[in-house]
């Protein structure tokens, strides 16, 4: 049988390599130990790719000959789901591997190893940049359990009925925009004073008008190229170091799930820009000193200059069920950092304002019996 | 007929004059104070100062407020609390005059003559006097050093006032009520002093108020509480900033512009306690206060 994927065999003993996080540039057989650089490892690929294209324009001329085989038995792939669905055959098994269109890398679902989807940047950019994997599933698996400790409305036996279905390590594509900006922005501030003059209590304000401008630089904004990806889940497991991104190349996709976009550039830019503009707000409201209240009137930013890189980005996904409810985390695959939510047991929550107005009652008693004392105090006079 | 006319006249004229007299005659039959307060307002009346033996009865109904049914069940009252807690509670009414018709005079009026006729700190437990000027409507509570520690100017005084002004003001005028309300009050008050060794004070009081408004705060701040730990249960956040990626290095300002435009000013005129509510006139040898209604 042709193979139609793509998988790093070690040139050693044919074993599936995958990336190691935090390995660096360097990918080792877990099997006979061999070490490899990405350089050697991408020249491969090349070679196994242009292969497996060309079995897979055989298996799609295939394809479609069955599907006048299938029209006859009562059923066949519609034209939509041909377009969205992808067959190919894994190099170490031979099993027939389904993914949807946007997907990179996958892994084989009956022997388990990588699997790279061939041909998938030819109609679409090829990211220009990396972050690898610095953290393992074993991480995530901790950060897991570190995250759910110690919350006082978990159920008493998430933590042991909680059963982790499934771990999976995946590449997101992301946007990165670096833009300068003019910002011009106009500050309504106030200035008080209290004296007292007389029988009076004077209040003075003085009323200005603040106007600031200025420039800056913004770099690597990142706006989540995935429709499947929810914004603010992306968001929330932010920052990522860039300073470890490297030059893209699939080597690092290696044992990991990989999506390429779905949300351009052009789509990904306002989200961005809303972010700047925000924090450009910020910088220009933080020169204004000296007064006692401060708001924006108005605020224009405008982009004098500005690129963008298309990168990807590891992130873990874990999901778990509790009483039959799915509930999924995400963790930063490059800091570690987790976020998600979690379930809330509604007894514990009932319990624990029970427990909160009893333990403050000695003291909102007291101060209230003060205020009703005030209160009776200044009617009496 | 003209002699008849004449007549009629004449017993016209001798019935207009003669009214006056019935009047002053009927006025002093209508209230008959008793013997023993009776005797010391007439001389109070008549010599225009207060005997020497006016500290001899604890109630001295001058303007003849009361009838003297009333008058004695209310003597007989305070006689009893003061034989119960060995101290003096008085009741006087007095006269309008230069003095009394003002809270600052009425309040030396009475701290004078609690001290002259009733003040024996060295042998009871203190005196107190309520003293009324009806005419002029002005009132004064004095106390001596001893009762001041059992009754404080701060809670003890405010709770007397308020039992008899309630009686009395906005024309209520129901002045039985109001003594009997004071010599009741007094009597509490001492009480609470010798079973629990200290003033009365509305702060050491359980407040049905204060455990409604506290528990409703309470019920607000346990839902807080909650709110705070469901808030835990998610580390899920929307980011609206960029703060992370601004390079601090290529922050430029270019333009900074601070015009004044107006000024506002607000004056508010300070609250003052009105000389027409009830305080004020205290001495230091003396607690209580006066004030009008």
């Amino acid at each position: 049988m042709a193979n139609n994927s793509v998988n790093y065999k070690c040139p050693s003993c044919s074993a599936p390599l995958a990336y190691t996080p935090g390995g660096g540039s360097r990918i080792k057989c877990e099997y006979c130990e061999a070490e490899f650089s990405v350089e050697e490892l991408e020249q491969l690929f090349k070679e196994q790719e242009a292969a497996a294209l060309e079995a897979q324009k055989a298996k799609d001329a295939k394809v479609e000959k069955k599907q006048f085989e299938m029209a006859e038995a009562g059923g066949a792939w519609g034209d939509e789901e041909i377009a969205i669905l992808k067959a190919m055959t894994c190099s170490s098994c031979g099993a027939e591997v389904v993914c949807d269109n946007n997907t990179l890398a996958t892994e084989c679902v009956y022997c388990g190893n990588p699997v790279m989807v061939p041909g998938r940047y030819e109609s679409q950019l090829r990211p220009d940049m990396v972050i690898p994997f610095q953290t393992t599933k074993q991480d995530a698996k901790k950060a897991f359990a570190k995250y759910h400790n110690g919350k006082w409305l978990l159920p008493s036996n998430f933590a042991s009925a909680a059963r982790v279905e499934a771990i999976q390590g995946m590449y997101v594509p992301y946007w990165l925009f670096d833009e300068t900006v003019d910002a011009d922005a106009e500050f309504s501030a106030t200035k008080t004073r209290h004296y007292t003059d007389g029988d009076y209590d004077v209040t003075e304000t003085d009323y200005y008008k603040v106007l600031r401008s200025g420039t800056m630089s913004f770099h690597n904004v990142p706006v989540d190229g995935s429709v499947k990806m929810d914004d603010t889940w992306m968001e929330s497991i932010e920052p990522f170091d860039y300073s470890q991104m490297v030059p893209f190349t699939t080597t690092y996709m290696a044992g990991f799930l990989a999506d390429k976009y779905d949300v351009d550039a052009e789509a990904a830019l306002p989200n961005a820009e809303v972010r700047i503009k925000e924090s450009a707000d910020g910088v220009l409201r933080n020169t204004v000193n000296g007064y006692d209240s401060c708001s924006t009137e108005s605020m224009s930013v405008v982009r004098t200059d500005g690129k963008q890189q298309y990168a990807m980005a590891p992130v873990w996904i874990l999901t778990t069920k509790y009483e039959n409810k799915p509930f999924t985390f995400v963790m930063n695959g490059q800091t570690g950092k987790l976020v998600g939510e979690l379930p809330v047991d509604e007894n514990k929550a009932k319990m624990y304002w029970g427990l909160g107005a009893l333990v403050t009652l000695p003291l909102t008693y007291w101060i209230c019996k003060w205020i009703v004392l005030i209160l009776m105090e200044a009617m009496r006079d | 007929m003209k002699k008849l006319l004449t007549i009629f006249m004449s017993l016209l004229l001798l019935l207009a004059f003669s009214m006056p007299v019935m009047a002053k005659t009927e006025t002093t039959t209508k209230v008959k104070p008793t013997q023993t307060t009776g005797q010391t307002n007439k001389q109070v009346q008549q010599e225009g100062k207060l005997p020497e033996n006016l500290g001899a009865v604890s109630l001295h109904d001058l303007e003849n407020l009361l009838k003297p049914d009333q008058q004695a069940a209310l003597l007989q009252k305070l006689k009893e609390i003061e034989q119960k807690h060995n101290v003096r509670v008085v009741v006087m009414t007095v006269p309008q005059d230069d003095k009394t018709s003002k809270e600052s005079g009425i309040k030396k009026f009475a701290d004078d003559t609690l001290n002259k006729y009733y003040r024996d700190e060295a042998n009871n437990n203190g005196s107190i006097m309520l003293m009324i000027c009806p005419k002029a409507r002005k009132w004064a509570v004095t106390t001596d050093n001893n009762m001041r520690a059992r009754i404080t100017d701060e809670n003890g005084y405010p709770a007397i006032k308020d039992v008899f002004l309630g009686e009395i003001k906005d024309g209520k005028d129901d002045y039985n009520a109001a003594f009997n309300n004071y010599a009741d009050k007094v009597d509490e008050l001492l009480t609470y002093y010798e079973t629990e060794g200290e003033p009365w004070d509305p702060a050491n009081e359980f407040s049905f108020m204060g455990l409604i408004l506290g528990a409703l705060c309470s019920v607000g701040l346990g839902w807080l509480f909650v709110q705070h730990l469901r808030g835990n249960m998610t580390n899920v956040r929307h980011v609206a900033q960029a703060d992370d990626y601004l390079d601090r290095n290529t922050v430029n300002i270019t333009r900074e512009s601070d015009i004044f435009q107006r000024t506002s000013v607000s004056r508010t005129k300070r609250e003052r306690k009105s000389s027409s509510s009830s305080g004020g006139g205290r001495s230091s040898s003396n607690g209580g206060g006066s004030g009008s209604y």
